[in-house]
């Protein structure tokens, strides 16, 4: 979604100009360029790891890619996500700069978890620094966190003002310990935290993208819960609210077993994934759905689409390169992940 | 080397008793040690099914892995890494062998972790690792069983020898010495009965004038 012209967006006392949009989204739209096109996937499908290693150094990827070992693969990927999404925020101030940094909150969800279910584990500080990854939680922060004994600790010790994961962690961890409702209640958070800036800063395409990810991430969660046949479990705990298209009830019904309940999809976008035979292939179908919305807000210059858009392509491109190297790695034939990767 | 003996009578009777015994133990070990080996062919088919359950675990848990590695970031999916699996552990008498029997308990149906927000590529990672442990668990089961039936097989199998070669050759090496001795002991006693007896009847020829050659001869010695 843009400005009209000479129209100014206010938001929590501070203004929202097209010029800070647009100086963004230039910045954005140079870095979609080094975005690795189709054919160098279809060329990495068939190559030995050596060769794939010397086809990934001609690309930006290349730059960081030390050794030639697979976890060199990975630390470079994550080396170069860190540096093409994990700077946007410092492109930006104010209001925006808490719409930038959004998609990397999700990194912050991760690595509170990864602190979480690490304490939970009785693993030592070190064992958990060499599992988290980017984010926007300051490093002197991150390791007071992991020298905090438990996760009522780590929940003290997480005081910034305005992040919302640090806010609904005190809470909840003051009056549980259990891990998974902790886990909960940070994933239930991170949706609500997206979609309240979102809707603050008026951005209707990029709440259009989290109704539709909410939904998607319910509908897997109901799937998940049925197919793990998890005893005990009330559905109402995982369902995660702001959705447009998959209703409470809708989910209980799922998560009983219930799969004509899905019929209720008819006619949504997500109603492209109701028929999937399996997990794997309801998430493929699901990631296409999102892609394509997300996607779909790139042509929104003056707002937040292309960047929400280049940074899910980005992540989507990551996840490909992972697969690649690991079935050039591991030798393992072409069609093993072909589908995964297309 | 055979322990000294004193060649009693007695003490023959008791060797016999010992290698009585002996005998008696042979085959109650033979038996044993057949009902052990039947054991343990038995426990080799389900250690090899084992065996192979355990590689196609470990095949289909490690290529789960490598796709939920690629597609919820490697960092994400090792954190999940820490759910136990709880195994039960009993000790059955087999043969008078002590052998473990352990039993990888079926989880309570309890989520582990947050379902929301894992892919489907780390759940089934996760579900792929848990067969592999039940699996590992299985093959220390049957493995454990065999090297313990093994061991004793062995042991019997070393008594057993040591019972055939050592100790009943040896008691009946005792058995022989204090039989000869006692054949030899009373050989003596009756060439000494013979000798005093002709001795008597020298000595009753000369007293009455008689010439025997049967005497003479001393009583067919």
């Amino acid at each position: 979604m843009g400005f009209r012209p000479g129209r100014r967006r206010c938001c929590g006392g501070k203004v929202l100009t097209r010029s800070s949009f647009a100086y963004l989204n230039a910045r954005v739209r140079a870095r979609r360029g080094q975005l690795l096109g189709e054919s160098f996937f279809r060329q990495a499908q068939a190559l030995s790891f050596s060769e794939f290693l010397r086809l990934l150094a001609e690309t930006p990827y290349g730059a960081e890619l030390v050794g030639e070992g697979l976890a060199d693969v990975d630390r470079a990927v994550a080396l170069h996500l860190a540096h093409t999404i994990g700077d946007l925020p410092s492109l930006v101030s104010g209001p925006l700069r808490e719409l930038v940094r959004l998609p990397l909150l999700r990194a912050d969800l991760v690595n509170l978890k990864t602190i979480l279910r690490g304490k939970e584990a009785g693993k030592s500080p070190e064992e958990i620094r060499a599992l988290l990854l980017g984010g926007t939680l300051p490093e002197p922060l991150l390791n007071a966190m992991l020298q905090a004994p438990d996760a009522q600790s780590v929940a003290q010790l997480l005081q910034l003002p305005g992040h919302p994961l640090a806010r609904a962690l005190r809470i909840a961890s003051a009056s549980t310990s259990d891990l998974l409702r902790l886990e909960v209640v940070l994933d239930r958070e991170f949706f609500a935290a997206c979609l309240k800036v979102a809707r603050k800063l008026r951005q209707s395409r990029l709440v259009s993208y989290y109704e539709l990810e909410v939904d998607a991430t319910n509908l897997t969660t109901a799937y998940k819960l049925q197919a793990l046949g998890a005893s005990g479990v009330n559905p109402e705990d995982y369902f995660i609210p702001g959705g447009r298209w998959l209703s409470r009830a809708v989910f209980s019904r799922l998560v009983a077993g219930d799969l004509s309940a899905a019929e209720a999809l008819g006619g949504t976008p997500l109603a492209s994934a109701v028929g999937a035979a399996d997990l794997g292939e309801l998430e493929r179908a699901l990631r296409k759905v999102l892609l394509a919305k997300a996607r779909a807000g790139a042509s929104d210059s003056l707002g937040g689409g292309l960047l929400l858009d280049y940074v899910l392509r980005k992540q989507w491109e990551a996840s490909r390169i992972r697969l690649l190297a690991r079935r050039a790695y591991f030798n393992l034939p072409v069609e093993a992940v072909a589908k995964e990767v297309t | 080397m055979a322990e000294p003996v004193s060649p009693t009578r007695s003490t023959l009777l008791a060797k016999r008793d010992q290698k009585r015994l002996a005998l008696q133990g042979v085959e109650l070990l033979k038996n044993k040690r057949d009902a052990l080996v039947g054991e343990f062919f038995a426990l080799v088919q389900d250690s090899l099914k084992a065996r192979e359950a355990l590689n196609n675990a470990a095949k289909e848990a490690y290529f789960s892995l490598l796709i939920a590695k690629a597609f919820d970031t490697p960092e994400a999916v090792e954190s999940l890494s820490a759910a136990p699996l709880e195994v039960d552990i009993q000790v059955d008498s087999l043969y008078g062998v002590k052998v473990p029997r352990v039993r990888a308990l079926e989880g309570g149906g309890e989520l582990p972790f947050s379902p929301i927000g894992v892919g489907a590529k780390t759940l089934e990672a996760a579900a792929a690792f848990r067969e592999l442990a039940r699996a590992i668990v299985a093959v220390a089961n049957t493995e454990n069983r065999l090297r313990r039936i093994g061991e004793e097989i062995k042991k019997t199998n070393r008594r057993v020898n040591a019972l055939e070669q050592i100790s009943i050759p040896e008691i009946n090496e005792q058995i022989k010495f204090i039989t000869d001795t006692l054949d030899q002991r009373a050989l003596e006693e009756v060439t000494t009965l013979k000798r005093i007896k002709a001795a008597i009847l020298r000595r009753e020829a000369e007293e009455t004038g008689e010439v025997s050659a049967h005497i003479e001869k001393g009583a067919g010695l």
